[in-house]
């Protein structure tokens, strides 16, 4: 049979495939935007493929956290209260991480992360506060439980708290649609366990903003800077904001700015829960 | 606060991403057009997703030829099974021709457009085989891996993809 085409053929038919394969072209998003969404899809792949193999996904979150020597260090300054926050006004996480630093961290996964599945990056914000320490998981879902049209792009948290060195307990959890309205910041409404040492203001934010904190409407200088939590894939940065249980947070506003100083603000304190 | 990565229990040195990006970044248009040739409509996410897969896969391939071949071999796959889901989505609704843009069709040569014409009526299998061989110039060995068949197999599909292709240019002609 290899004697019915003839040499003719082969070279018209290299010729045709080099034509046609120089008139291909990358994308708007050229190959870095590509190679963004590439590594998105990892982790999207991972979320998909665990659910349909319950054994696998227990392997890959029971393997020890503390191994982890690969650290976001994404976490932006705390300008919290000096007194409250053991991390201190201005301190910015660490980017290396000890493999001894969080041996108490709660097991995977949550009850969001077994019905959420993540399509981006799960982070994990380890915070402490006194002798108490949380540990958030944060990333982003698709689900279908909000609306009966289609899924819902939804941000979601799962929240294991300490006290005073004690086994870690459950505590917030949940998903929020996104809904940002032409706002720069969509809060969503959290807090730790009470009687706690302190509260946590979630949200999300557009993925141009630089900086949240909540603010008073009547003294600028009365202000508690937050953090910027991002991850691969992740469609809008996380935003948390951790301030004293005890605050007097009458007349506080949440605010956002943007690399070119744009602002943007919601009321606060912020009346809606998980 | 202090933020870890969650999702990734290994450091990221020891799961070679960087070597997939190094990967991504000498072979990603090279996949592209390999799609777009096997007949992709959506080649660009064929392309990710195939090095998606490989991330996910990456600490099992040690060997760095081996990571070129699962993607080569992942697009194959990919572009087979959704041009096949495509046809029967065409089949149910009118019939599309399977040609390519009036674009790309004013600017190729003519003899060009009348050899991608034939090859896009061949099945799918004989195209891989012709696409692998005349235009990344893999051994039958090579195209075997990416089709995931026997190199007999392949030099069957590729004498009779051939002939094909040339019976479909009479025709044309």
């Amino acid at each position: 049979m290899s004697g019915i085409h003839d040499e003719d053929l082969d070279s018209r038919v290299r010729a045709a495939l080099q034509a046609r394969a120089g008139q291909v072209a990358l994308g708007p998003d050229g190959e870095s935007g590509a190679w963004e969404q590439t590594v998105s899809r990892k982790w999207r792949a991972r979320g998909l493929a665990s659910g349909g193999n319950r054994g696998g996904r227990t392997r890959r979150w029971a393997a020890p956290l503390a191994a982890a020597a690969s650290v976001a260090a994404i976490g932006a300054g705390i300008g919290i209260a000096a007194s409250f926050h053991s991390a201190g006004p201005g301190t910015v996480a660490s980017p290396s991480y000890s493999a001894t630093a969080i041996p108490t961290v709660p097991g995977l996964p949550g009850p969001n992360l077994k019905r959420a599945q993540p399509i981006t990056q799960v982070v994990l914000v380890k915070q402490e506060f006194g002798t108490s320490t949380s540990w958030t998981y944060v990333w982003f879902a698709n689900v279908g439980w909000f609306s009966d049209k289609g899924k819902t792009l939804v941000a979601c948290a799962d929240t294991y708290e300490s006290r005073q060195g004690g086994t870690p307990q459950l505590g917030a959890q949940g998903c929020t649609p996104i809904a940002l309205g032409g706002s720069m910041l969509a809060p969503f409404g959290y807090q730790l366990g009470e009687p706690a040492p302190a509260f946590d203001q979630l949200g999300v934010a557009l993925r141009r903003v630089t900086s949240v904190a909540i603010q008073s409407d009547t003294d600028k200088n009365q202000k508690v800077q937050g953090s910027l939590i991002d991850g691969r894939g992740f469609p809008y940065k996380v935003f948390m904001v951790t301030f004293p249980a005890k605050t007097n947070l009458t007349q506080w506003k949440l605010v956002a700015h943007d690399a070119d100083g744009k602002q943007d603000s919601v009321p606060f304190p912020v009346a809606t829960a998980f | 606060v202090e933020t870890l990565d969650a999702s990734s229990p290994v450091p990221a040195d020891e799961t070679g991403e960087t070597a997939v990006a190094a990967l991504f970044q000498a072979r990603y248009l090279d996949m592209v057009r390999l799609a777009v040739l096997l007949g992709a409509d959506d080649a660009e996410d064929i392309a990710q997703e195939a090095f998606a897969r490989l991330l996910t896969r990456h600490v099992t391939l040690r060997d760095p030829g081996a990571a070129l071949a699962y993607v080569r071999s992942t697009v194959c796959n990919l572009t087979r099974k959704r041009w096949r889901h495509s046809l029967v989505v065409r089949s149910r609704t009118l019939a599309m021709p399977d040609q390519a843009s009036a674009e790309h069709t004013a600017i190729l040569h003519e003899d060009h457009r009348e050899v991608l014409a034939a090859l896009a009526t061949l099945p799918a299998r004989k195209r891989e085989a012709i696409v692998l061989r005349y235009w990344l110039d893999l051994s039958d060995s090579e195209i075997a891996a990416a089709m995931g068949v026997s190199a007999g197999t392949v030099k069957s599909q590729l004498s009779k993809g051939m002939g094909s292709l040339g019976k479909a240019l009479e025709a044309l002609a």
